[in-house]
């Protein structure tokens, strides 16, 4: 088998357990793990189901280190008390831990907890949008552009049919206003494009790969460092496609 | 896949019109009329119920009674005797169906299943079928214009643009405006409901076409649309190819779903996904016209951003540069040498270097046109040479200025603002270099020109090209 149809095989497999769970989407953990099958950067991350597990967990990551509550049920975290930031030390995350556990325990008493995930906190010069979902005319698509709030702000994302190659998502970056943020500007060095463009052109084989499985795909944001310091996907969102029938 | 089974449709030895009418007006009788007037030189049947004489042409009642050669029917009858007829040109072995009808997937659900069956019969009995619901097509170098819009009445000497539309009207309007700017004409399609031949069918036909320099297109709906990526990669490779696809916002999408009865893509997404194979969007007419007018002229290829301006004073040198700075373009100082030159010939209130003004005096002196193309185009600081006229040099330079930008290998770009009619600026169309009318349309050629360029040259290409903004 080669590599790009067993990295096929492996996402395919990640998609398949989290549906006979019963999800419509892929939790934090399982978004992680497929982006790493298709070289898209991910932060260090550990799952912690048990409080005596977060030393060893924390021994092996780098601080600073963000919490996240692991759950299929729980789509927007931060809205129920699933996320704390800024974690420097041991004690900390055994705080977040806690204090995680006991809000998101309130405030959605039925949602299965699979337990916290620490993820290393990661900085970037920009942060940056990369969406996908099946256009009606054109099949898989992806989109990229400025992250976070800019999204909505600017309406100034580059689309592309998927999958393509580096070269197209280079153009994709020069068709938007991140091109000029990306340069470098008061000073700040220039960002590391290359592997902005590599983390897109691997996006969009993902979307081409798993375009029966996956419906809606966005990373916001992809944080970008200076050349060199690669990219990381670090806030993402996989909606699955409805079972086809009869599979 | 050329399998040559279009050929029929461009290059047919006979014609057939299937519902010819002698009574002026109906589309019958325009079909006829727009295949004689516009000169094709095969034989012309009109096939009707009575064997009447169209146009002093003889009648037929069937098609199975008309002589060789007849590869193509134009067929002009009501939707529900369009089966029976495409079963006819199956018999008499025509091997293309222009459908001019409407009656079928755009009027609803009996319209479909009576556009299924057409087709279903065309397929099996080896009928190629355009539309239906369509205007016809144009093939300039062949003389043949089987469409029955007013619009070609007068079809003009074939040029390097082949053009496709999924809106008859669009290659209507978009024919009479591109010939103001001097841009001229080779294959003209519309496709209708696209039922057989589809616009993808028609890029892989002009791709193989040597008739065809240029391609562009009016698109509500991409059929196949992977398919039609493929091949449009290729094409765009070898010709510059311009798109309007509408259909862009919301409610563009509603008009243009419930124009054709095709469901429009969402947004931008068409438009980056044109990128993606190398197309050249246009959002208008406008920049479809602008963009035509670029890519008529005999050189194309722009090894870089860098414009060299030359203006024959007032405002217009002043905001075509400003657009040009908008659009991503460079204006850079030229060559010692060429502002040397240019120092010699052009008054001391003037300007020699980039951008050039001329004066008036350029009125007194027309023979510095052609002598400023021949600096620039010999000057390495520049990789587009642009003119901007406000007036008429006379017929003598306009010759002189002509052999210029033939001689040039870069691209040289025209704009005569405020010379609609004039003489002179026809005279120079007539040399095949095409004019703007406007510093908007130029400078959206000459974006387009640079856009085209990066895409072939890739790093060979020199200066950045940014996304065109607007100043704020």
């Amino acid at each position: 088998m080669s590599d790009a149809a067993s990295v096929t095989t492996r996402a395919r497999a990640i998609v398949d357990e989290a549906r006979q769970r019963g999800q419509d989407a892929l939790t934090e953990r399982e978004g992680l793990a497929l982006f790493a099958e298709f070289g898209v950067p991910v932060p260090g991350a550990r799952l912690v189901a048990d409080r005596d597990e977060l030393a060893a967990a924390v021994s092996a990551l780098r601080f600073p280190i963000v919490c996240k509550v692991e759950s299929p049920n729980i789509v927007h975290k931060s809205d129920v008390g699933g996320v704390q930031l800024g974690c420097t030390s041991l004690e900390d995350v055994e705080g977040a831990f806690d204090a995680i556990l006991a809000a998101v325990g309130e405030a959605v008493p039925d949602a299965h907890i699979a337990g916290v995930l620490l993820a290393e906190q990661v900085d970037g010069m920009a942060e940056c949008f990369v969406g996908a979902h099946i256009d009606a005319e054109f099949g898989p698509v992806v989109g990229f552009g400025l992250g976070g709030i800019f999204v909505e702000v600017l309406n100034d994302l580059a689309w592309r049919a998927a999958p393509f190659d580096a070269n197209e998502a280079r153009r994709m970056i020069d068709d938007t206003l991140a091109v000029g943020v990306l340069a470098g500007f008061r000073g700040k060095p220039a960002a590391d494009v290359d592997a902005l463009a590599d983390a897109i052109a691997a996006v969009s084989v993902l979307v081409w790969e798993l375009r029966d499985d996956v419906s809606e795909l966005d990373v916001n944001p992809i944080l970008v460092g200076p050349v060199g310091a690669g990219v990381v996907a670090v806030d993402s969102f996989i909606k699955l496609a409805a079972p086809a029938t009869g599979d | 896949m050329v399998d040559g089974s279009l050929d029929a449709l461009f290059r047919p030895r006979g014609v057939a019109v299937m519902g010819a009418s002698p009574v002026p007006g109906k589309i019958g009788n325009l079909a006829v009329r727009a295949l004689v007037g516009g000169g094709f030189d095969g034989p012309v049947y009109p096939v009707n119920r009575g064997g009447d004489e169209v146009l002093g042409k003889r009648g037929f009642v069937t098609i199975a009674e008309v002589p060789d050669p007849v590869d193509l029917a134009v067929v002009a009858l009501p939707a529900d005797a369009v089966a029976d007829a495409i079963d006819q040109c199956a018999q008499r072995g025509v091997r293309a169906a222009i459908v001019l009808s409407s009656g079928f997937a755009e009027a609803g659900a009996e319209g479909v299943a009576l556009e299924q069956d057409v087709t279903q019969r065309a397929v099996a009995g080896g009928v190629r079928l355009l539309g239906p619901n369509c205007q016809g097509i144009l093939s300039l170098p062949d003389r043949l214009v089987a469409n029955f819009s007013p619009s070609f009445a007068s079809a003009s000497e074939p040029g390097p643009v082949s053009m496709i539309s999924q809106s008859g009207g669009y290659n209507s309007i978009a024919y009479r405006l591109g010939g103001l700017n001097g841009v001229r004409f080779s294959r003209i399609v519309s496709t209708g409901n696209e039922s057989d031949i589809n616009a993808t069918d028609l890029f892989e036909f002009l791709a193989a076409d040597d008739e065809t320099r240029v391609v562009a297109a009016y698109l509500e709906q991409i059929r196949d649309s992977r398919r039609f990526l493929e091949v449009m990669s290729r094409l765009t490779a070898d010709k510059p190819v311009v798109i309007s696809k509408a259909g862009r916002s919301d409610i563009g999408s509603k008009a243009a779903s419930s124009h054709t009865g095709a469901l429009a893509s969402s947004g931008v997404v068409g438009r980056g996904v044109l990128l993606q194979a190398g197309v050249l969007p246009a959002r208008s007419v406008d920049e479809f016209i602008a963009l035509l007018t670029a890519f008529s002229g005999p050189q194309t290829l722009a090894r870089g951003s860098r414009v060299g301006l030359l203006s024959q004073g007032g405002g217009f040198g002043v905001e075509t540069t400003d657009l040009c700075r908008e659009s991503g373009l460079e204006l850079p100082p030229l060559a010692s040498k060429t502002v040397k030159a240019l120092g010699e010939m052009i008054p001391y209130y003037g300007t020699s270097d980039n951008p050039v003004d001329f004066t008036a005096a350029l009125m007194g002196n027309p023979a510095w046109l052609a002598e400023t193309v021949h600096l620039l185009a010999d000057d390495d600081c520049v990789d587009i040479v642009t003119l901007l006229l406000t007036a008429s040099p006379g017929a003598d330079a306009v010759g002189d200025l002509a052999a210029a930008v033939r001689a040039s290998a870069k691209p040289v770009v025209v704009g005569w603002l405020g010379g609609h009619g004039d003489p002179d600026r026809e005279q120079l169309h007539g040399l095949d270099i095409p004019t703007f009318a406007t510093t908007l349309g130029l400078v959206t050629g000459l974006r387009g020109l640079a856009t085209r360029g990066k895409r072939l040259l890739g790093d060979e290409f020199v200066g950045d090209l940014r996304p065109p903004r607007e100043s704020r």
